[in-house]
Formats: C-alpha cells, structure tokens, sequence
C-alpha cells in the first residue's frame, strides 16, 4: 500500500503548483508499471489524505501506462498492459516497464468573484 | 483553468535520494538495496556476507522492518555497524529515511552498504534510496512463477538472486520456467543461484568484491592491515 505515501507526497506538490487562492478540482497522474500503483487504491488513498483539506472532493485521474515490447523476431513495437504478451507473429516478445510517476496537470477553480460594486449595489453605506 | 506541470510525484525522494548518492559516492561506498518478500533469506544473506567479507571490507548495514529490531540484532553478531529503521505501517524504505540511518555510520570507514528492506516484492521497488544496484531476491520455496507475477522488480533490479537454491530436490520448483520468465522479461538478466543460510555464497561475493573495487576504483581492495 505505498499508494498511500505517494498520496502524501502528491498533496504537497498540488498545492505547490495550485496558483494562490485558487482550488485543485481534478489532478491528473500517470505512472510506469514499475511504480505498481493500483488506481483504485491511489484513488481511495488520495480521499483519505484530502479529508478536512481544501482539496477535498477533488478527483484524481490516474493514467496506467503501458509496457512498451518489442518482437525477438519480427522486432514489431507495440504496447500492452500484459508484460507477456505474444507478438501477431508468435514469436516471444522483449517488455520494457517505464519507472517514471508524475503529475501531469491540475484544473483549478478561482473563487467566486465578490459581488460588483457599482450601480446595481444598495448604497446603504453600512453593510 | 487548466495548469499543465508534468513533474515527478516522487521528487521530494528523489532529491533526497540523489543528495544519498553524492555522499556515498564521495565517500567511496558502494551501496545496494536488497528487495525480496518476507521469508526469501534477505537477513540470513546479510548475516553471512557480512561474515565472509569482513576481514577484506567495512560493511554497515541498514535494515526495514514495519516493527522490531530482531535483524539489527542478528546481524549485530557479525557486523557492528548496524541500524534498524522501523516504518510502522510503511511498507517500503524512502530515501530520507536511508539519509537519517546513516548519519549514524562513520562514512568515511565503510566500503559496502547494504540496506535490508522491508520484506515486500512490490512496493520498494519505485523508490531510489541512493543506491548503486537494486539486487532482486527470489527463493526456491516460494515458487518458481514469481518473476512472472512481479515482473516490476525484474525490471528494476540490476542482478536478482535465487537463494535457497540447497533445497531445489526436496521443493517443487520448476527452474527452466523461472529463468524462462525471467529471460522473456529481461533478456540477458544476471541471476545467481546462492544458499544464504549454508554460506553457499561464492558468486555473490565475487559479484560485490568485483563493485566495490570499482567504486574505489583501484584494482585491488585497500591493505587495511
């Protein structure tokens, strides 16, 4: 369960590249079958690291990347989630698993702008 | 608003891990990462290569475990310069906690580093902690399809071992697909076969003698005498 470690560290990155005053509503991650992420686990760790934060309810969208193979025979390039898979030709295939884990891109939301000033507003003077 | 980064999650332990590898490296120490699941002989490998190399190399030791100290205090029977991590519930080693564990080392005596990790096929395999070689550990009475089932640690690890190797006629381990997988993973992977519990050793010894007179890069060990 690393996935919860890199929750951590994802949290403090987000809010490093979130512009100030402004809110993370979707985070998009990939990573490389060498990191072993289960999406799903990442997910359920990202709401437990976001709780009672101000990135609460927001998504994560994590992106699995493939293995990258090349055929032994045909030296055909292709990619598949399975290390293991058979070229079109039959012959064995050599897998190369990516290592890498980043953060691709934030959306963000502003916050609501405050109310115009001007001549639509009540000129109490008070309020 | 759309704001692109693309930068690695990872990067606090990466820093922390290149920051590792400078001192390491200044200090001459050739340092691996010893990854294989609970069981597999990772400590009864660090207890008997530690007694075999001792009289030639300085060896710390730097050992992960979720609790207890019970393998800083086997391998304190052979190596004094041993440090246990606890991680709690972590179930790999990060980079700054190898950074803390060996600030309690006198770097400049060390010639061999071997960090012990948590006993876990999957989870330390993502993390750099500085090391020159991740060293994959596989072992006879656990199957021989597990290459197949963790591909990611074939990937990553620089030599995998077979330990236990003195029991493959009384188990039922299948070594032509063990190295079938392996090969079809990572064509030309070196892997050797050991005995840690027996000190059936020599390959691996060879194998760190040879990286740790490269990382002093003199042809011959040091006279310490």
């Amino acid at each position: 369960m690393h996935e919860v470690s890199i929750a951590n560290a994802l949290l403090a990155q987000v809010r490093r590249h979130t512009p100030a005053g402004a809110r993370a509503i979707v985070i998009r991650v990939e990573a490389g079958p060498r990191q072993s992420i289960d999406g799903q686990a990442l997910a359920w760790a990202w709401e437990a690291s976001t709780l009672e934060t101000e990135l609460a309810g927001s998504r994560l969208e994590f992106t699995a990347l493939p293995y990258m193979l090349t055929c032994r025979t045909c030296e055909r390039e292709w990619t598949s989630s399975d290390p293991f898979e058979t070229c079109t030709c039959g012959a064995a295939a050599v897998s190369i698993g990516s290592a890498q884990l980043r953060l691709m891109s934030l959306e963000v939301e502003s916050p609501e702008p405050d109310e115009p000033q001007g001549a639509t507003s009540h000129a109490c003077g008070s309020c | 608003m759309h704001v692109e980064v693309v930068e690695s999650v990872l990067k606090l332990n990466d820093d922390v891990a290149r920051m590792n590898r400078r001192l390491l490296q200044e200090n001459a120490i050739y340092t691996i990462d010893l990854i294989g699941g609970p069981g597999c002989g990772k400590t009864a490998l660090v207890e008997n290569t530690v007694a075999l190399l001792r009289d030639e190399m300085e060896i710390g030791v730097i050992v992960g475990d979720l609790t207890t100290a019970r393998d800083a205090e086997r391998i304190s029977a052979v190596c004094p310069n041993v440090v246990q991590i606890n991680t709690g519930k972590g179930c790999h080693l990060e980079a700054h906690q190898v950074r803390q564990a060996m600030e309690r080392f006198n770097l400049t005596q060390l010639d061999l580093l071997i960090i012990e990790n948590v006993g876990n096929l999957v989870c330390p395999v993502g993390f750099d902690l500085g090391q020159n070689a991740k060293i994959g550990m596989f072992c006879t009475t656990e199957g021989a399809d597990k290459p197949a089932k963790y591909p990611h640690l074939v990937h990553a690890a620089d030599l995998l071992l077979l330990n236990k190797i003195d029991l493959l006629p009384y188990v039922s381990f299948d070594l032509a697909q063990f190295r079938a997988d392996i090969d079809r993973l990572k064509p030309g992977a070196q892997v050797l076969e050991i005995a840690a519990l027996k000190g059936n050793l020599k390959p691996w010894c060879e194998w760190l003698r040879s990286h740790v007179r490269a990382a002093h890069r003199m042809p011959e060990m040091p006279d310490r005498t």
